[in-house]
């Protein structure tokens, strides 16, 4: 299939690069189906696309790249209502916002999005604990992941 | 849509459908100590922080990364 994107122009894709996420994201709730690119000009981050709506793409990091002693403790439930059987299925990301400054870019830890990359579903959970924070900085994470030669490109070390 | 508004003391409950159970445990000044005994499945969240979530997908969407300059720009402000 062909799709029309704001930022990263038309793309082809098949059915099975999309995660279908039956409640939508909240804000967003009547966008059910995104795919996840990457473009080495914004390594680290990620994209997850809406291919219902070509404005809409929020930028995600891994949230163990934001802040490596992250631990999330997601529900079972999130798990089993996924349909994920093995740890390996499960993709999880943190939503970013990059402000006009971008030293000021943070990453949503407390709310990250779980996909099944086997079954392509995928929601936003919402954790109960109060220790992680939905503004989370990354602007040194995300600086020392490009100056470490964590590019997909291949080492420049 | 109405609001049922029921007056609760400590240690009393209120049942919503057949396999709720919300009791109050302990009343603080302003703040109250809820529990809540339900299936696992049913998801409970502190409506303020699915607001703020809300907020962050939608300031996410109108992030202004500008592609071409995003790796240039990180490496000059870090300087």
């Amino acid at each position: 299939m062909r799709l029309n994107t704001l930022r990263f122009g038309e793309l082809e894709l098949s059915e099975k690069d999309c995660f279908q996420l039956t409640e939508g994201l909240p804000g967003l709730e009547g966008l059910k189906s995104y795919v996840l690119l990457h473009t080495p000009e914004t390594h680290p981050l990620y994209w997850l696309q809406s291919t219902e709506d070509p404005a809409v793409a929020l930028p995600v990091i891994n949230p163990f790249l934001a802040l490596p002693e992250y631990d999330p403790a997601l529900p079972e439930t999130a798990f089993s209502e996924l349909g994920i059987g093995s740890p390996e299925d499960a993709i999880l990301l943190a939503v970013v916002v990059i402000p006009e400054d971008i030293t000021r870019m943070t990453a949503n830890l407390l709310a990250p999005i779980l996909l099944n990359a086997r079954g392509n579903t995928g929601r936003q959970v919402i954790l109960e604990s109060g220790r992680w924070s939905l503004r989370h900085p990354i602007f040194g994470a995300v600086a020392a992941a490009l100056a470490g030669g964590d590019d997909d490109a291949g080492s420049d070390t | 849509m109405t609001m049922l508004v029921l007056t609760r003391k400590v240690n009393q409950s209120i049942l919503v459908g057949d396999d709720i159970r919300i009791t109050v445990l302990e009343i603080d000044g302003d703040k109250v100590s809820i529990g809540i005994d339900a299936a696992r499945s049913v998801r409970i969240m502190r409506s303020e922080l699915v607001e703020e979530t809300r907020s962050v997908n939608l300031e996410s969407v109108s992030s202004s990364a500008n592609l071409k300059n995003f790796k240039k720009a990180i490496k000059d402000k870090k300087g």
